[in-house]
């Protein structure tokens, strides 16, 4: 009995050692290869062993015949390209795949192969094939908030309308579109459509209700990023619109002459707490005797935050707006806006934002200004594209 | 309610019936995309690749490969559409055969949609574009989705022959596995399924010769009056002769024909570690002729690889079979002033693991000898004209054929190692369908193959069956030269020659309806016909002739056996 049991055990200990045997090298070599990569560490050494098959040695992308799929790589020493968004953004895409913003499935995930901190450093290698530093990083690209301008300079179609609560009731569509031109300069115009309600004293005494509509005054801008730092998350520019007496002076759809818009835009991230922007500028009339000249100071808080990091992102902001027109006798004009802006697709290069406009300075709730827009980043793609993902 | 409302309402009702069925139809279709990608999805990390000797990139490779255009192959389109030609009623059939193993994945996407495979309707038209969503897979020949999915169900039995491999078509995409020879580190198969859907999977089944089986193992059924069933036939059995000889033990299909990385190289060019004992994907066969064509008609052809890389394949194919297909040696009897006569016995030694040549029975064999002087030639049987072969009675008339030799002695023959088909009324025909038996099959076999206990499936056939020196792995062939009153000295060489497509199967699709047949045709008339076969080996021999009788009858009996013993040390391959 205790000879079988031995002679059990004797066999039981050399299928176990052959078992090992048979399998050992294969784990044993799959173990080698994790630590190998745990041991990256160099950005450059992580790049060009987990994305160079791509995306090229010189981050240029690999050419059609060496990668065989038809989809487009991006040119990563493209500064335009490389700049626009953050490198979180970035990260969350190595880390989960091209579909966490609705790009190709081909772009795989790396998040069960590499570590978060080995992630990052070949994000910050991606970045730097982008050499010039006068192009703002997409991390300054903060929320648009419905009045508010921001200093980041934008590639983009915004809708905006906004509502009159009360009465006179009036319906402004804002059409504007936005050109980013090198680094740091933007060119813009903006066409508004304006319906609204008009009265009109008739002959015997009695008035008559009737709609106005047209273009409204239709504005041309220009922007120029004056300063943006990645180590302060600052970012400035100037701007100047100037506006056409486009619309129906006589109908109150225009204002009958040109104005000039100069003005400042600041963006400030803050983190963890979320950010600030703010806007000031003057409103000057060409022809005072119509409409005097006008200061204004504009600014919003916010912040964002998504599902994971990386799902839909959420931006609750309050804009606190000032105005004061150039004359002794007038006092300023405040109001509040509180509103929120959404990601609506997975690309995220489409959002909506939706507020209400309050007038604090003679409150009146007829005075309610209830704003949206639907913004389209079109230089992240056309309008049906990235609407599509994993997530 | 007046006409026209109901009307208007029957016609609204009968528009959303429509659509409701339409789209259910739509529901039931199975996309190609559940079942397989395009090679295309692959390639980006298995391109990038470099073993010891330069570049080894799996895509690269493959896509340069008889494999990967095996749905691109004109002459395999020609022979498809000759077959459906010569027996119409049973066309459907025909193609559906066809497309299991050369256009695999678009015939088990059709057949997962309740239809059977096509040929035709999946080629690209002249501008290259293809007409439904089902033709990328079609052109994408034997892709990675296909071979790697295979599993291990059935192989090696005859169910898995003539394409009876078996994919799991029930797994969704990110659910799907893909078998290679390695186990891959958990992160980077995810790397892979975040990319592709598909989990690589540790299975050894693919590195075996049963694997390969599942298509080259093919049998046809001759069709008869009115595409009646009739005889099966094994049209292609490069497997059962190999599992007949010495090989079968020593090494597997994959071993010869995917050579191994020299060193430890990576597998994938993302978090790719060096590996051990790589088989890269450059399936060398026999067919270097196809790839000429392809080559040569890379663009009209709208192939993903260019011509480089089929250039590439090409070369790499024909060192392979120069390399490792066959040895040649010659010996020459003494000889003296007088006798008007040589005699040399050429001995061809098979090195492959299958007949020589094998697979496909297109494919020829065969001896190029000649005497020459320093006038000239003197004798030469087996020369090479213009892709047919002089003295060979089948190159002449499509319904001879020529003979295995035991001995030549004049020009008009020469010894053809081949399969030659017979219909069922023993008339001599490439036509597969046709095909019942063959008439002939004296293909060299390999090493360990005894021919009297070979099954019918891998029979020598012919005049060869009885020659005894026709046997285990070669050949030997007595060469009866007349000379006259030459007195030399003499070069007797002979070689070894190797065509992928024979002359009368090339020539046997020229004028069969068709825009398949027309089309290769056509290429094939504007090749070089020098290109059409390669010399696998040579061997050459000086002599000089002895003064006259100086020879004993004695003395010239002990020759030729030292002669004979010596011809193994004789043996050549060419440079």
């Amino acid at each position: 009995m205790r000879n079988r049991n031995k002679t059990a055990m004797v066999i039981g200990i050399a299928v176990v050692a052959a078992a090992l045997g048979l399998v050992a090298p294969d784990l044993a070599r799959t173990a080698s290869q994790q630590t190998e990569w745990n041991a990256l560490k160099n950005g450059r050494d992580i790049y060009m062993t987990a994305c160079a098959a791509c995306h090229g040695g010189n981050g240029r992308g690999n050419s059609q015949s060496s990668v065989a799929f038809e989809t487009p790589l991006p040119d990563f020493s493209d500064c335009n390209f490389t700049s626009r968004e953050g490198a979180a953004d970035w990260f969350q895409i190595a880390r989960l795949g091209g579909p966490v913003r609705g790009f190709h499935q081909m772009m795989p995930a790396f998040g069960e192969a590499l570590t978060d901190a080995q992630l990052k450093a070949a994000v910050a290698h991606i970045k730097r094939f982008c050499a010039e530093d006068k192009w703002p990083d997409g991390i300054l690209n903060l929320p648009k908030a419905l009045v508010t301008g921001k200093a980041y300079p934008e590639d983009e179609y915004m809708f905006t309308y906004s509502m009159n609560g009360g009465s006179p009731w009036m319906f402004e569509g804002k059409f504007v579109f936005e050109k980013r031109i090198g680094a740091r300069h933007q060119v813009e115009v903006a066409i508004p459509v304006v319906v609204k309600e008009l009265e009109r004293q008739k002959a015997d005494g009695t008035t008559q209700t009737r709609f106005g509509e047209g273009v409204g005054d239709i504005a041309l801008g220009y922007k120029f990023n004056v300063f943006h730092s990645l180590k302060s998350l600052t970012i400035m520019s100037l701007s100047t619109e100037v506006i056409l007496p486009s619309g129906d002076e006589a109908d109150r759809i225009g204002k009958g002459f040109f104005r000039i818009e100069p003005f400042l835009t600041l963006g400030q991230l803050i983190p963890a707490l979320g950010f600030l922007q703010f806007q000031a500028g003057a409103e000057l009339s060409t022809k005072p005797n119509k409409g005097a000249h006008e200061l204004f100071w504009r600014g919003v808080f916010g912040h964002s935050f998504a599902k994971g990091g990386y799902g839909r992102t959420w931006s609750p902001m309050i804009e606190v707006l000032g105005a004061k027109e150039m004359e002794d006798d007038t006092k300023i004009e405040w109001q509040v806006l509180p509103e929120l802006q959404v990601t609506l697709n997975q690309r995220q290069h489409i959002r909506f934002c939706l507020g209400a406009r309050i007038p604090v300075t003679d409150f009146d709730r007829d005075n309610i200004q209830y704003m949206a827009y639907l913004l389209w980043d079109w230089f992240d793609g056309g309008f049906t594209d990235g609407w599509r993902g994993a997530l | 309610m007046s006409a026209t409302t109901v009307s208007l309402r029957t016609i609204t009702l009968v528009f959303i019936t429509a659509a409701g069925v339409h789209c259910s139809f739509a529901q039931q279709e199975v996309p190609p995309s559940r079942l397989f990608s395009a090679s295309t999805d692959c390639q980006a990390c298995h391109n990038g690749l470099a073993d010891r000797n330069g570049d080894a990139s799996i895509g690269v490779h493959w896509r340069a490969s008889v494999m990967a255009n095996a749905s691109n192959d004109p002459y395999w389109r020609a022979s498809v559409q000759r077959e459906t030609v010569d027996h119409p009623d049973a066309s459907a059939a025909i193609e559906d055969k066809c497309a299991t193993c050369h256009m695999p994945m678009a015939r088990i996407i059709q057949q997962q949609n309740g239809t059977s495979g096509q040929v035709f309707a999946h080629l690209p038209n002249a501008f290259g574009r293809l007409a439904n969503p089902v033709a990328p897979f079609a052109k994408d020949g034997v892709s990675c989705t296909v071979c790697h999915q295979i599993t291990d169900k059935r192989l090696g039995t005859s169910l898995s022959f003539s394409g009876g491999f078996h994919v799991d078509v029930t797994q969704p995409p990110g659910a799907k596995r893909v078998f290679g020879p390695f186990d891959i580190e958990p992160g980077v198969a995810h790397i892979m399924n975040s990319s592709t859907g598909y989990t690589p999977q540790k299975g050894n089944h693919i590195q075996q010769a049963e694997f390969c089986a599942t298509c080259h193992t093919l049998y046809t059924h001759a069709l008869g009056e009115n595409s009646s069933d009739m005889e099966q036939l094994a049209e292609q059995v490069p497997f059962l002769e190999w599992r007949h000889s010495d090989y079968a033990d020593a090494s597997s299909c994959q071993e010869c024909h995917m050579t191994a990385a020299d060193g430890a190289m990576a597998i994938s060019s993302v978090l790719g570690a060096p590996r051990e004992n790589v088989q890269k994907h450059i399936f060398k066969g026999g067919n270097f002729f196809l790839l000429s064509m392809l080559s040569t008609f890379c663009n009209d052809l709208f192939l993903q690889a260019n011509t480089a890389e089929l250039q590439n394949a090409r070369i790499a194919t024909i060192e392979q079979l120069q390399k490792n297909a066959a040895t040649i040696a010659v010996s020459v009897g003494p000889a003296q002033t007088g006798d008007g006569q040589l005699s040399a016995m050429v001995t061809v030694e098979n090195l492959a693991g299958h007949k020589l040549p094998t697979a496909y029975p297109s494919r020829r064999v065969w001896i190029h000898f000649t005497v020459q002087d320093d006038g000239g030639t003197i004798f030469e049987s087996g020369r090479l004209y213009d892709g047919k072969i002089r003295g060979n009675n089948n190159d002449r008339d499509a319904r001879k054929f020529e003979p295995h030799y035991d001995s030549i002695n004049n020009e008009e023959q020469v010894q053809i190692y081949e399969a030659i088909l017979a219909d069922n009324s023993n008339r001599v025909t490439t036509g597969l369908l046709n095909a019942t038996t063959y008439l002939k099959d004296n293909r060299i076999t390999p090493s360990g193959f005894d021919k009297e206990t070979a099954n019918g499936d891998i029979a020598v056939k012919g005049a060869a069956r009885e020659d005894i020196s026709f046997a285990d792995g070669g050949d030997k062939i007595n060469y009866m030269v007349p000379i006259g009153n030459a007195e030399g000295p003499f070069r007797v060489t002979a070689e070894l020659w190797y065509q992928p497509i024979g002359y009368r199967w090339a020539a046997n699709l020229n004028g069969v309806a068709g825009k398949q047949t027309a089309r290769f045709s056509r290429m094939y008339k504007k090749m070089d016909k020098r290109l059409t076969a390669i010399r696998l080996a040579t061997a050459t021999q000086k002599v000089t002739l002895l003064p006259s009788l100086q020879i004993t009858a004695a003395e010239r009996a002990t020759a030729a056996r030292l002669a004979a013993e010596d011809t193994d040390d004789n043996r050549q391959t060419p440079h």
